[in-house]
């Protein structure tokens, strides 16, 4: 199939810069030798990113940002996949960058966004609004699983039409950390009788946008984990023999490699038109995210298995990356409205109607 | 949100051409497709060689019948998109399956590889809808396995003088003229040995004999050749070079291979039909609507692809593998949707006469006036992952020329 053309020469750099940093900085052996807490999070990546310019790819130009570039952030969302990058750029570096420019006083866009974007400062974000509740001014109420919440120094909180932020040290607030069964991290956020400051100072904010960029850049990373999951498998059913012959001379295995790179492909065409709907705010945006964040979630899943059942053994060890996707993809699945809640949103959702 | 400014404008004048494309196909549909022909689409009917034809000629007011053909052949030159969108929006819309093998098989092979006298001689008819076309290419030795033909054309004087037999030759009872491969040598790798004839149906040694399908229907043939006479002036090309130009061929068969249009419209039908009708045979409602999801994802993904696709492919190369993967994703969509589809009509899907689909109307015995069709869809649609080389094959295409095992 022919290479994808980029967007434009942004796109084309930031792609470059993407596939070199995490080929050279990010090996997966370099990584598996270091601490745990640093594989968790490191802070010269972190700022690495931030110089990259991978933390301003959703806030408008007039405020230092890049502009808000959706096939930029999804590149950026499908190379961390690929390297099964830790660090919180979906979170940190464009939901918060996304809600500050959006929904904040001048005050507070010049004061955040800066910092964002050189990464000095970490948010981890709270959007879904089910469990975390604003009772007489005050955020009440436990999140269970907040992602990044483990290493975020603020939270930003959707609670009562509004977005409020939180020193995560705050008296009240009580992040219980742990980490994910993909090596990154969240915390359990108990928030009792917390006083925060809000984003913004009057219209309702309305955090559905957001929550597409989330969704969309989430499928993008695990279109990035398949497909580094399937070039293993391939590379491997070339190279394995069994039998005195490459394991991939039999059809059988043949067939389910094919299945695995169609499954990709469709994901990846899923994904693009999304980024393009979206990129034009066009009626047909909704529908397509959640078509994406289900169908690519829901293949990411699939690819990952098979990758580590045609693998064997190997497929399931600590020390070789293959389980890592698996992991990547399943923990995916979970962020920013579950695969499942996208699909039944996509089936209630009409398409616009043709002109 | 924010538009990028280096997208702003090309993209969207692109789009609003598609969709003005669309507008126009859709209008076609309403206005000019024959309503009867129609109806027998929307109702999964078996279409006579008049219907096809009547379909034809309605095409021809906007001279769509060949829009993917150069000008100077009397086409409209359609961009990749183009024709991808006519396909699409016309099937969606209840026209007719459009019959290959004159406008999209033959024409560009003559057009392409042919003479200036057989260019002059079979364009012009193929355009008017004057003559019948049909695809000798599967032998009861050769299927997928097409390189293995064993039918020989012998040269004598100005003549081929060709034996053999085909078969799965579709609507063959109805054509004019046969495209045709044969073995003219045997000398080196079986693929090398292989012209591409025209051959006329009326010549002597040539015996057609009907082979009913599961549906109940005449669709294929077998074409029995006993010395048939065929002048060298009907050799497409150079002798021994016919299997690329039956390569070329098979390329143009599998750009349009989805049928997303199609799976629009019979999802759409089982839609109202779960909305109108009661189902004796599905008892979880829930589960049901959940599996129309399911099929309604995967057409959106396979929509997805196949534009993209169309957008960016150039028409002078040959489709890659991404025509494969359309292939098998469209079939077994259809499949899927045919099968949902009579899960719902429950008992009323297990009474077939043939001849209800053989009718200018929809007329099954029980349940909704068009059950026949839904079943006659089913059990003819067993043929998609069959037909133009097989699902398997077209995994083992993939296989080897993408993932290189």
């Amino acid at each position: 199939m022919k290479q994808k053309n980029w967007l434009d020469e942004i796109d084309a750099a930031l792609h470059d810069a993407a596939l070199r940093y995490t080929a050279e900085r990010y090996s997966f052996e370099a990584r598996q030798r270091m601490p745990a807490a640093e594989r968790r999070f490191s802070a010269g990546v972190w700022k690495d990113m931030g110089d990259m310019g991978w933390l301003s790819v959703a806030s408008p130009g007039e405020e230092g940002g890049l502009g808000l570039r959706v096939a930029s952030i999804c590149l950026l969302a499908e190379a961390a996949g690929r390297a099964l990058v830790t660090e919180p750029l979906t979170n940190a570096g464009v939901l918060a960058p996304h809600l500050v420019a959006a929904h904040g006083t001048d005050a507070q866009r010049a004061k955040l966004l800066p910092q964002l974007h050189a990464g000095t400062l970490r948010i981890a974000c709270l959007l879904d609004g089910r469990n975390v509740a604003l009772q007489d001014g005050r955020l009440q109420g436990t999140h269970p699983v907040l992602i990044d919440a483990d290493i975020a120094q603020q939270l930003m909180v959707h609670a009562a039409d509004a977005l409020w932020l939180v020193d995560a040290k705050a008296p009240g607030v009580d992040c219980r950390a742990f980490p994910l069964l993909d090596g990154r991290g969240a915390a359990t956020v108990r928030f009792d009788n917390v006083e925060a400051v809000r984003l913004g100072d009057s219209a309702r904010a309305d955090t559905a946008s957001t929550l597409q960029l989330a969704a969309l850049a989430t499928a993008a990373d695990s279109l990035g984990a398949m497909s580094a999951a399937f070039d293993l498998t391939l590379d491997y059913l070339k190279t394995r023999r069994q039998f005195g012959v490459p394991l991939g001379t039999h059809q059988a295995l043949q067939h389910r490699a094919v299945d695995m790179y169609i499954a990709l492909a469709e994901s990846r065409a899923v994904i693009d038109q999304a980024i393009g709907t979206v990129q034009a705010g066009s009626s047909d945006a909704a529908r397509d995210v959640h078509a994406a964040k289900s169908l690519v979630c829901e293949s990411a899943r699939r690819v990952t298995q098979e990758a580590v059942q045609l693998h064997g053994g190997i497929g399931i060890t600590e020390e070789y990356a293959v389980s890592h996707y698996l992991r990547r993809a399943r923990v995916n699945e979970q962020l920013w409205g579950s695969a499942e809640q996208h699909f039944v949103a996509f089936a209630t959702s009409e398409s616009a109607p043709t002109p | 949100m924010e538009r990028l400014h280096e997208s702003a404008n090309a993209p969207s004048d692109a789009h609003a051409a598609e969709q003005a494309f669309r507008r126009a196909v859709r209008d076609y549909c309403t206005h000019e497709l024959p309503p009867a022909v129609r109806q027998k689409v929307i109702d999964n009917l078996f279409l006579t060689k008049e219907d096809n034809l009547a379909f034809l000629r309605s095409l021809a007011g906007r001279e769509w019948v060949a829009g993917h053909w150069p000008r100077e052949y009397g086409g409209a030159e359609w961009t990749p998109l183009q024709r991808f969108v006519f396909e699409e929006e016309s099937m969606r819309f209840g026209a007719p399956w459009l019959i290959p093998f004159g406008v999209n098989y033959v024409g560009p092979v003559i057009y392409t590889f042919g003479s200036a006298a057989q260019k002059a001689r079979f364009l012009p008819p193929i355009l008017a809808s004057e003559e019948w076309w049909a695809q000798g290419y599967s032998e009861p030795g050769a299927g997928s396995d097409l390189a293995g033909i064993k039918t020989r054309a012998i040269r004598r004087g100005d003549h081929y003088v060709v034996t053999g037999q085909k078969i799965w030759t579709s609507y063959v009872q109805w054509a004019d003229w046969m495209f045709c491969l044969v073995r003219t040598s045997d000398e080196s790798r079986p693929q090398q040995g292989i012209s591409f004839l025209l051959i006329d149906m009326r010549t002597p040694g040539v015996t057609v004999r009907p082979i009913r399908t599961m549906d109940g229907c005449h669709h294929v043939n077998e074409v029995f050749l006993d010395e048939v006479k065929v002048p060298v002036d009907n050799l497409v090309g150079e002798e021994g070079k016919g299997w690329s130009y039956a390569k070329f061929l098979l390329s143009n068969e599998r750009i349009l291979s989805a049928e997303t249009g199609r799976s629009m419209r019979q999802l759409s039908h089982l839609k109202a039909l779960v909305a109108n009708t009661p189902s004796d045979g599905v008892v979880d409602r829930a589960a049901f609507d959940r599996r129309i999801a399911q099929m309604e994802l995967k057409l959106h993904a396979l929509r997805a692809f196949c534009l993209a696709y169309a957008r960016s492919m150039d028409a002078n190369q040959p489709p890659g593998v991404e025509a494969s993967i359309m292939k098998i994703r469209g079939s077994e969509l259809q499949q899927q949707i045919s099968e949902a589809t009579l899960d719902w009509l429950g008992s009323s899907a297990i009474a077939y006469d043939p001849a209800d689909v053989h009718d200018d109307r929809a007329t099954s015995p029980v349940g909704p006036s068009d059950a026949s069709g839904a079943v006659r869809e089913y059990l003819h649609g067993r043929a998609s992952t069959i037909y133009g080389g097989s699902n398997e094959i077209q995994r083992n295409i993939i296989s080897k020329a993408e993932l290189g095992l």
